[in-house]
């Protein structure tokens, strides 16, 4: 693929060095200059001396030919401009912004960036799935939080434990789908009963996730 | 009228005041507080100080009952991404950014953008009063 990225940063620099041994075609625009010689002698790729976003420049690297335009300079208004001039102007496929301001998430999305991405909101979350929701631990997230896989242990005493699965009334867009009791995987329908100790794998959205936990857990 | 002021320079300042003069509600931003001494006292004038595009700044300023916003900073990027964020999230009816390099002017009108390019207008000026053609008044 043919990568374009705005930025020769600590960001850029270390993206670039990961993409080459994948095989990838990469270019950096880079506003300083200084910083533009020493990535491009140190990675051996073309590094254009400019501002990612000005017209001009985009259109001289020919990145009307990329396949995915990464903004990822520390200035959350440049990376978001120089991504919408990319898609919209040079129609780019793909557009990827790192979001310095975790707020700016939101903005960048409706403002048509295709992922935003913020290191920082990132760490956060994984700090949160390690130590909030006492034994509920998010497992997979996809299509940006609409779907999570999560797991979680049945305390004993639980609204859950020892019921049957439709007696429990899990909030709506919730579903249990593999229950691992000692070593075995059951796939549950209604009347299968609920045991302490069961390890239990869920599908919901991340906004359900919140209210699981109190099935499963004495409060 | 309520009319939010992003950047206190030369232009947001004279701007600020010959519209509060006007009997018109003006709240200031800018993201260095020094630039606020520009300013004459005894204008009744909101300023905050911090980030243009940030929504929690913008909100402190009272961008959910402005009733127009003009981003004046020199950052043509700041100007354009305020702009953006004023009308796609905050959905303030009248949004012009002030955008210095023509070609930039040129691009983000095209997406919609209400722009004034300082520069266009200076050198039509200059080119007129160069060649003696007659200004309007």
């Amino acid at each position: 693929m043919f990568v374009t990225i705005a930025g020769g940063g600590k960001v850029g620099y270390y993206l670039t060095k990961t993409l080459i041994p994948l095989k990838h075609k990469v270019v950096i625009i880079e506003r300083q200059k200084e910083l533009c010689t020493k990535v491009a002698n140190d990675l051996g790729i073309p590094v254009y001396h400019g501002d990612a976003t000005d017209t001009e420049i985009l259109s001289d690297i020919g990145i009307s030919d990329a396949d995915v335009f990464v903004a990822v300079t520390g200035q959350d208004e440049n990376n978001l401009i120089s991504c919408q001039l990319a898609k919209r102007n040079f129609g780019v496929k793909k557009t990827i912004a790192r979001v310095n301001n975790p707020k700016n998430i939101d903005v960048f999305k409706r403002l048509g960036v295709d992922i935003a991405v913020s290191s920082t909101s990132i760490i956060a979350e994984l700090i949160e799935q390690e130590i909030d929701y006492y034994g509920l631990r998010t497992l997979l997230e996809l299509k940006n939080g609409k779907v999570v896989i999560s797991e979680i242990v049945i305390e004993d005493g639980s609204p859950a434990s020892g019921k049957m699965l439709k007696d429990i009334n899990l909030p709506k867009g919730c579903i249990i789908i593999s229950i691992i009791r000692n070593d075995d995987a059951i796939i549950p329908h209604g009347s299968t009963q609920l045991e302490a100790e069961d390890f239990i794998i869920l599908v919901s959205s991340a906004d359900n996730q919140h209210q699981l936990r109190k099935y499963f857990t004495v409060s | 009228v309520n009319i939010l002021i992003i950047g206190c320079g030369k232009v947001g300042s004279n701007l600020a005041k010959t519209l509060f003069e006007e009997g018109h509600d003006i709240a200031i931003v800018d993201s260095d507080e020094e630039s606020f001494k520009i300013l004459k006292r005894g204008l009744n004038i909101i300023t905050v100080v911090g980030v243009p595009f940030d929504q929690e700044i913008l909100r402190q300023a009272g961008i959910e009952n402005a009733d127009a916003l003009a981003a004046v900073t020199p950052d043509d990027n700041v100007n354009i991404m305020t702009c953006q964020v004023a009308k796609e999230i905050f959905k303030v009816p009248r949004v012009i950014a002030r955008i210095s390099d023509p070609e930039r002017e040129h691009v983000f009108h095209d997406f919609g953008l209400d722009t004034i390019c300082p520069t266009n207008i200076i050198v039509d000026i200059f080119r007129d009063k160069l060649l003696h053609k007659q200004l309007e008044r």
